[in-house]
């Protein structure tokens, strides 16, 4: 019995190799680490590669400034085989180089580089993502986006691809391109984009947008291709229309051209929308007004 | 310093000189040496304000963040001992991409405000909480108390600050002064301020789920594009209105009462399931001209508004409007 006990400790040693998994569930990344490679899968330097699903944190700022070239570099890489990945910016900022021009497409320099390119299933929420050459965030296949301040990127700031992708409580601000990009079935909610050079919001093929503010960017403040829902939100001054899509109770005002413009593939509609003070009409020609909607001041 | 000079050069004691001189040149090479950061974050407490908590930082108040990173209070930083407190800032952050971490502590100055209408124990001062001039982007604040500043609990110029659930109580003007682009306020309790609670004159501001009560002035000011939800404004005096946003801004699922008026807007908002009541004259002011407002959906308990648009289903009094 005696001897049975003396071997416990060492029958006990292979469990205590190992991390708890508390601990292995979430893996770190900082600027030290992003030179040499974070983990296994990520090779030195820029981007952060990260290979296997999981939690990933930040727990600095990254800044890729300090790369060769660095308008070209993309910060954090999912790669396509990670499967589902969350990354937490923990409120730290990603930088790169990038500034650009309030609602214009102008922004120096010109490049490539990505703030975080996401995979399938990749979320990335709690922080900033600023001053790339291309996107802040790309996600090419379904993913989701919260509580992420985009701005200064020369492309979109938050470009969500993947079907269904969602993006909630998130800023866009000063993008060269637009503020949020979704595709099919995308959804919007509780955010604001501002000052973009072209649209605020870009949904295409039945992206729904809620609770969602465009203010003063280049193009339309809610832009769609088609089947579009724009529901308790607020266009206005934005360069070349505020709503489009189906919009139910949301202010379309003080914009260039029209409160609510058509769609380029399926026409607009309105229901409850107060219209008013846009420079050209409050309703292109094409837009169906479904009934109680307000157009400067009057029925409409 | 100048006895052990004067020892130094003394002939009489040629030992002791060299021993004294050896002392001085390590003397005249020293510096505070400040703690490693911890975990990749900064510690500040009152034991380092003294002698500075990191590079940087001279000695004393205010603290001064000069470089990105993270830094984390681990005590209270209470400024009264200092000269004329009301004038000192208890934090200076000068560099952008700073998160600060409160830590649940609370940065203390000497300010106390009471009574109906409010006053607070000195007449002038300008010293702040958290201090952060423009080009200090992307500054984030959280977890914590500031209270009893010279002039404001925190006052913020750069872009896209974030400030998370903290307390800002009797500081003696305003609250949060904010000027930058796209200021994000969440589950913030500012009360018994001398002046405003929140002022945030950038475009895109958001204040979300929280209670701004009881201050010497408005409750919350915001600019273009700014949204207000899900939040407590309960404003005492008549000379200020309890919650104004600016054109193209978005109010929603928020109690607003008292002040001269209740919700008020310049145009192109939209005011959404809000319950306005008690103010001196309208609950709400929508504003008026070709960029009319939207007001839907809320429940008003004593007159309606000047200006906007009523888009049905409201409830003025006890008739709908």
């Amino acid at each position: 019995m005696r001897a049975r006990l003396h071997a416990l400790p060492f029958l006990l040693l292979p469990l205590l190799s190992f991390s708890s998994p508390a601990n292995a569930a979430v893996r770190e990344i900082d600027q030290a680490c992003a030179l040499p490679g974070c983990f296994p899968g990520d090779s030195p330097g820029f981007p952060v590669t990260l290979a296997a699903a999981g939690e990933y944190r930040l727990t600095s700022n990254l800044d890729t400034r300090v790369a060769a070239g660095p308008e070209n570099v993309t910060a954090i890489e999912v790669s396509s085989d990670a499967g589902a990945v969350d990354i937490d910016l923990n409120g730290f900022e990603i930088r790169g180089p990038v500034a650009c021009v309030q609602a214009t497409t102008s922004c120096s320099p010109a490049g490539f580089g990505t703030g975080v390119r996401g995979s399938t299933g990749t979320s990335v929420r709690d922080g900033t993502v600023r001053g790339f050459g291309a996107n802040g965030i790309s996600l090419l296949a379904a993913g989701r986006v919260e509580r992420v301040r985009a701005w200064d990127n020369g492309g979109v700031g938050i470009y969500a691809l993947g079907e269904g992708s969602v993006v909630v409580d998130s800023l866009a601000f000063r993008n060269g391109r637009d503020g949020i990009h979704t595709y099919r079935y995308g959804v919007i909610r509780s955010s604001t984009v501002a000052w973009n050079g072209e649209d605020g919001v870009m949904g295409s093929q039945r992206s729904t947008v809620d609770e969602t503010l465009a203010w003063a960017n280049g193009r339309v403040g809610f832009w769609a291709d088609t089947e579009f829902l724009v529901r308790l939100s607020v266009a206005t001054q934005n360069g070349n229309g505020g709503l489009s899509g189906f919009a139910i109770a949301s202010v379309g005002a003080a914009n260039g051209t029209y409160g609510i413009t058509a769609s380029f593939a399926d026409g607009s509609a309105a229901l409850q929308c107060v219209l008013a003070g846009n420079t050209n009409a409050p309703m292109a020609s094409l837009v169906i007004s479904l009934g109680q909607n307000a157009c400067n001041g009057g029925g409409c | 310093m100048r006895p052990l000079a004067r020892l130094a050069r003394s002939p009489r004691s040629p030992i002791v000189a060299v021993h004294v001189a050896i002392a001085l040149a390590l003397l005249a090479t020293w510096a505070p040496a400040h703690a490693a950061p911890r975990d990749g974050r900064w510690a500040i407490d009152a034991v380092c304000v003294p002698v500075g908590c990191f590079p940087g930082d001279a000695p004393g108040f205010p603290v001064e963040i000069t470089a990105p990173g993270s830094y984390v209070l681990t005590s209270d930083l209470d400024i009264f001992a200092e000269p004329s407190a009301e004038l000192v800032t208890a934090i200076y952050v000068t560099s952008a991409a700073v998160d600060l971490d409160l830590g649940g502590f609370t940065l203390r100055g000497p300010v106390a405000c009471s009574g109906q209408p409010l006053a607070c124990n000195f007449a002038s001062g300008n010293g702040v909480g958290v201090r952060a001039p423009g080009g200090t982007s992307s500054l984030r604040i959280h977890d914590g108390a500031i209270t009893g500043f010279g002039a404001y609990g925190v006052q913020l110029a750069g872009d896209f600050p974030a400030l998370d659930r903290l307390r800002i109580i009797q500081n003696r003007v305003t609250a949060v002064l904010a000027s930058g682009l796209g200021v994000r306020l969440s589950e913030i309790v500012v009360n018994r301020n001398g002046g405003a609670g929140i002022f945030v004159s950038g475009p895109g501001a958001s204040v979300r789920d929280s209670s701004i009560s009881d201050n010497g002035g408005s409750g919350i000011q915001t600019g273009a594009a700014g949204a207000v939800e899900s939040c407590l404004v309960t404003t005492v005096p008549s000379s200020s209105n309890a919650l104004t946003v600016g054109f193209g801004s978005r109010v929603g699922g928020s109690i607003v009462t008292g002040g001269s008026s209740g919700i008020t807007s310049t145009g192109g908002s939209l005011v959404l399931g809000n319950f306005s009541a008690y103010s001196q004259s309208y609950q709400l002011d929508l504003g008026s001209g070709s960029g009319r407002t939207a007001a839907w959906l809320f429940n008003v308990s004593n007159q309606f508004a000047t200006g906007g648009l009523s888009l049905g289903q409201n409830l003025c009094d006890t008739s709908g409007c």
